[in-house]
């Protein structure tokens, strides 16, 4: 099936065009010639012809019939899926059409059980057929006696009816399920100087978020191996963030992750967020007083689930600038809503990486001194994710920051300096590191 | 506009209506198509419309300066303007695709010298390599004087046809202007391979290509000193696997969706893992590039004409630019240059052993295996360093080849399986894959497009969520 992709001549009763109009040059040795009739061609040259009609073609009328038939019927058969992927779009207009065009199909489908197929597929792959919801569930949180919940005000949100009691991390709470918490009280943890890791014992090191943390979090992983003492993992989502967990929902992601146990956790989001939610209150539009009140609360609560009852570090990395303004700002926002978030935290240290990625001016600037001291361009095409040079720069950074609160220099090496790649700040704000805020 | 995407199948849907409707109609037709393709083109940034428009213009304009010289016997002079055609299309690729990597490289070795040079953000228009191609060869043709110039319009619609537009195959002016010339007729419409390119290549794309993506390659790609030698190994025959899986799939989607539309193209991709030779491998795979490049750079150089010493040099050139149109990057230089060695190689032992008498010293069977087994691991070798970021991650996928032992964790059965199967596939005989179309032909069109439709849910159940960019758009 997947061979002999396509003939170098064509069939009869096809098209009259064909090898006879290639150049005819004459044909070196070393490359391909294609006058030299390939295995395919030749089978297809001997094809027998059905008398009268050829069985491979068909009227271009009945053609269009069969593609819109197909188009038609895969339609039908995939209506709940192209329901899920409707509702998963930025709410707006687009999304309405999407979904006032597909729901009716989806409705009809339904009726005819034609959609009984692929849900069963998706069942026997592990699909999650779930619409999801546009909350936070807050028993993901593992507070204990602690529990923030117990003293917050819900905020906006669909009350969850059926709070899983069966949840590994669920502390039974019996609060509304609320789409976050409202706190702005500190949540105690049980603060304790880090732990020196070894060889035997490294640091274990989660990082991850979304399409941004991809390329940055394999910088991270790659020049955290040398310090020989970090056990990191990569978990990026592309696509995904805080204000959207009906398409991934890190709060529950994030209930496996601690399982593991991790004790660092370097965490990247915003770059996907500047969209609406939609509660059962309304849909809040982006920066609306309403949508950043709640986005404080899911920041909050994300917090508050990766650090209650440990003495866990988290590092929250902020967006770097942007080529378009208008993004630029919504992500200047969302940064001031971290870094505010983080300061009631012991152990959640916000790290910005604006200067990283700024230049003299303090605008946006793609090429800018690298590791090396060249100035390389440090940001992919699209003016926002970064190249492997950003990524670079910025783990650097943030391990050189980490390597402040927890020492990763390995006992056991035959050297105690970290690695050569990791020039180490003695300054703390990422910000600060040597290449910050140069020009090239 | 992808591909795979629902935003396609009704455009198309569209665009197949209206071109065997208006294709009576000569201009109203190129109009349509042109409008189409011009659509098609600005869906990914309208900006790159103007820069596609302006190649039509100034290479048309060009190509009738040079039949006009060529009309009055000024050779010389229509040489000339070819150069500046030639000068004109590499400037472009040149700003496009090279800037930012020369001028970073001369900045890091003559440091402040090189500093004035500013650098600057350039976005990459999708599809640049390849009509920039397919222009250049279309001056040159004229000036070979293998093709009349075309109309302005037909060479818009040429150059811009988005069946090919974006990712090959590398159609040439001396293919395509006969058939616009030719009115194709419209009860013979040749679905059954049309729908299995397109079938097949969707296959390819979105199962086969993105499940090893997603399985092995990125992960162990991206940090290969964290695996096992196993899995390095898997990972390189995998992104064989991928590669192959996601350019071809787009080329055979290409190809059936223009032969709905009335037009052929020439094939890209022959069972190129089912290569003995690495020559034999260059006549199988990207064939429309190798094609052009034996035909406009190999010739150019002066092939084979001037002695062993001088084919080899011409050999090693032609891929060592040919590594170069992929990219900007050591990694694709030393992959041509790869190529082009084991290309040298073979001919020089072929030649000698030819001239030497000597028979064969193994069974044919032994023979063919061994050489298939060789020309397979000289294809991946060079592919590690085509897919590695840089050249310490390609030289660390290598190294981590010598230490077996270690963590199995990403070689799934399933995986396994992918991979035999899909090189299994290299060496179905073409006269099934006839067979079968013809089988499928014989089914009435409402059997046929049920069929079609459920192939196209079980594509999108084992395909990810979204839509993966393919890997040659950003050549």
């Amino acid at each position: 099936m997947l061979q002999g992709e396509h003939p170098a001549t064509p069939e009869p009763g096809a098209h009259p065009a064909g090898p006879q109009y290639e150049s005819g040059l004459a044909q070196p040795v070393d490359l391909p010639r294609l006058d030299e009739p390939t295995v395919a061609t030749r089978a297809r040259r001997s094809r027998p012809q059905a008398e009268g009609r050829d069985h491979s073609t068909m009227p271009a009328g009945k053609a269009l019939l069969a593609v819109v038939l197909a188009l038609g019927l895969a339609m039908l058969l995939n209506a709940n899926q192209l329901v899920r992927d409707a509702q998963r779009k930025p709410f707006g207009t687009g999304r309405d059409v999407s979904l006032a065009v597909w729901e009716p199909v989806a409705v009809v489908a339904e009726s005819l059980r034609l959609t009984e197929p692929r849900r069963l597929a998706d069942e026997a792959l592990g699909r999650d057929l779930s619409n999801g919801s546009d909350a936070f569930d807050v028993t993901l949180i593992a507070t204990g006696a602690d529990d923030p919940t117990d003293t917050d005000v819900p905020a906006t949100g669909d009350p969850d009816p059926d709070p899983d009691p069966d949840s590994a991390t669920s502390t039974a709470s019996t609060a509304p399920a609320s789409t976050a918490t409202t706190t702005t009280e500190p949540i105690p943890t049980t603060t304790q100087p880090p732990r020196i890791p070894t060889v035997e014992a490294p640091l274990k090191l989660w990082v991850g978020g979304d399409s941004m943390s991809q390329v940055f979090g394999e910088s991270l992983v790659r020049i955290a191996a040398e310090y020989e003492v970090v056990d990191s993992t990569l978990d990026y989502r592309i696509s995904t963030g805080l204000t959207r967990p009906d398409y991934f929902n890190w709060p529950s992601h994030f209930a496996e992750v601690l399982t593991e146990a991790p004790e660092v956790m370097v965490v990247m989001f915003g770059a996907n967020d500047a969209q609406g939610m939609e509660l059962s209150t309304g849909v809040f539009q982006p920066f609306d007083d309403e949508w950043v009140a709640e986005y404080t609360d899911r920041v909050h609560f994300v917090m508050t689930q990766l650090t209650a009852n440990s003495d866990r570090l988290v590092l929250w990395v902020g967006q770097p600038r942007m080529r378009s303004s208008d993004f630029d700002t919504k992500m200047q926002t969302l940064n001031g809503i971290y870094e505010s978030v983080a300061a009631g935290f012991d152990t959640v240290t916000y790290l910005d990486s604006v200067e990283l990625f700024s230049n003299a001016a303090g605008a946006y600037e793609a090429f800018l001194p690298a590791l090396d001291g060249q100035v390389r361009d440090l940001r992919q095409q699209d003016g926002v994710h970064l190249s492997r040079s950003g990524g670079d720069l910025l783990a650097d950074a943030v391990l050189s920051r980490l390597g402040e609160m927890v020492d990763l220099t390995n006992p056991l090496a035959p050297t105690t300096t970290v690695p050569t790649t990791s020039p180490v700040p003695t300054t703390s704000p990422v910000a600060e590191t040597p290449t910050a805020g140069s020009t090239p | 506009m992808l591909f795979p995407t629902l935003e396609f199948a009704l455009f198309f849907v569209v665009v197949f209506l209206a071109n065997w409707l208006l294709r009576p109609l000569p201009r109203p037709w190129r109009l349509a198509m042109l409008g189409a393709s011009l659509f098609f083109y600005g869906w990914w940034d309208a900006r790159f419309v103007l820069l596609l428009l302006a190649s039509v213009g100034v290479n048309w304009a060009l190509a009738r300066k040079v039949d006009e010289l060529h009309r009055s016997d000024q050779i010389a002079a229509a040489t000339w303007w070819v150069r500046a055609s030639v000068s004109l299309n590499l400037l472009q690729l040149g700003v496009f695709k090279y800037y930012g990597f020369f001028v970073e490289s001369l900045r890091s070795s003559f440091g402040s010298v090189a500093d004035s040079i500013p650098l600057v953000e350039i976005t990459l228009p999708v599809g640049i390599s390849f009509f920039t191609f397919q222009a250049l060869s279309y001056v040159v043709d004229v000036h070979r004087r293998q093709i009349e110039p075309m109309a302005l319009l037909d060479f818009a619609v040429f150059l811009s046809f988005f069946p090919q537009l974006v990712a090959g195959p590398i159609v040439r002016a001396s293919e395509f202007a006969p058939q616009l010339a030719t009115q194709p007729d419209p009860r013979f419409v040749p679905t059954s391979e049309a729908f299995r390119l397109i079938f097949s290549g969707l296959f390819k794309k979105v199962v086969i290509s993105t499940y090893l993506a997603t399985e092995i390659v990125d992960e162990v790609f991206t940090l290969p000193d964290n695996h096992s030698a196993p899995e390095v190994l898997i990972a390189v025959y995998a992104y064989a696997i991928q590669i192959y899986a996601d350019f071809s799939g787009y080329t055979d989607i290409a190809i059936g969706v223009a032969l709905l539309l009335g037009f052929r193209f020439p094939q890209n991709f022959n069972a190129p893992y089912a290569a003995l030779s690495i020559q034999d491998f260059w006549r199988r795979w990207h064939m429309t590039l190798s094609n052009w490049l034996r035909d406009y750079l190999y010739i150019s150089l002066g092939g084979n004409r001037g002695g062993k010493l001088l084919t080899y040099r011409n050999l090693i050139l032609t891929m060592l630019l040919g590594g170069l149109w992929h990219g900007a990057a050591w990694n694709f230089v030393i992959w041509g240059a790869i190529h082009g060695g084991v290309l040298a190689i073979e001919r020089f032992v072929t030649g000698w052993w030819r001239a030497s008498g000597r028979e064969p010293v193994l069974p044919k069977r032994v023979s063919l295996t061994l050489r298939w087994f060789y020309t397979f691991h000289v294809v991946c070798l060079a592919w590690v360093f085509f897919r590695a970021e840089t050249f310490s991650l390609a030289t660390s996928m290598l190294g981590r080849l010598t230490s077996w032992g270690g963590s199995m964790e990403l070689v799934t059965p399933l995986l396994l399986v992918v991979i035999v199967m899909m090189i299994a596939s290299q060496f179905v005989p073409a006269a099934r894959v006839t067979e079968l179309e013809a089988t499928f032909g014989r089914w009435s069109w409402p059997a046929q497009g049920a069929l079609l439709g459920v192939a196209l849910v079980v594509i999108d159940v084992l395909g990810p969520e979204g839509v993966a960019p393919f890997i040659y758009f950003q050549f």
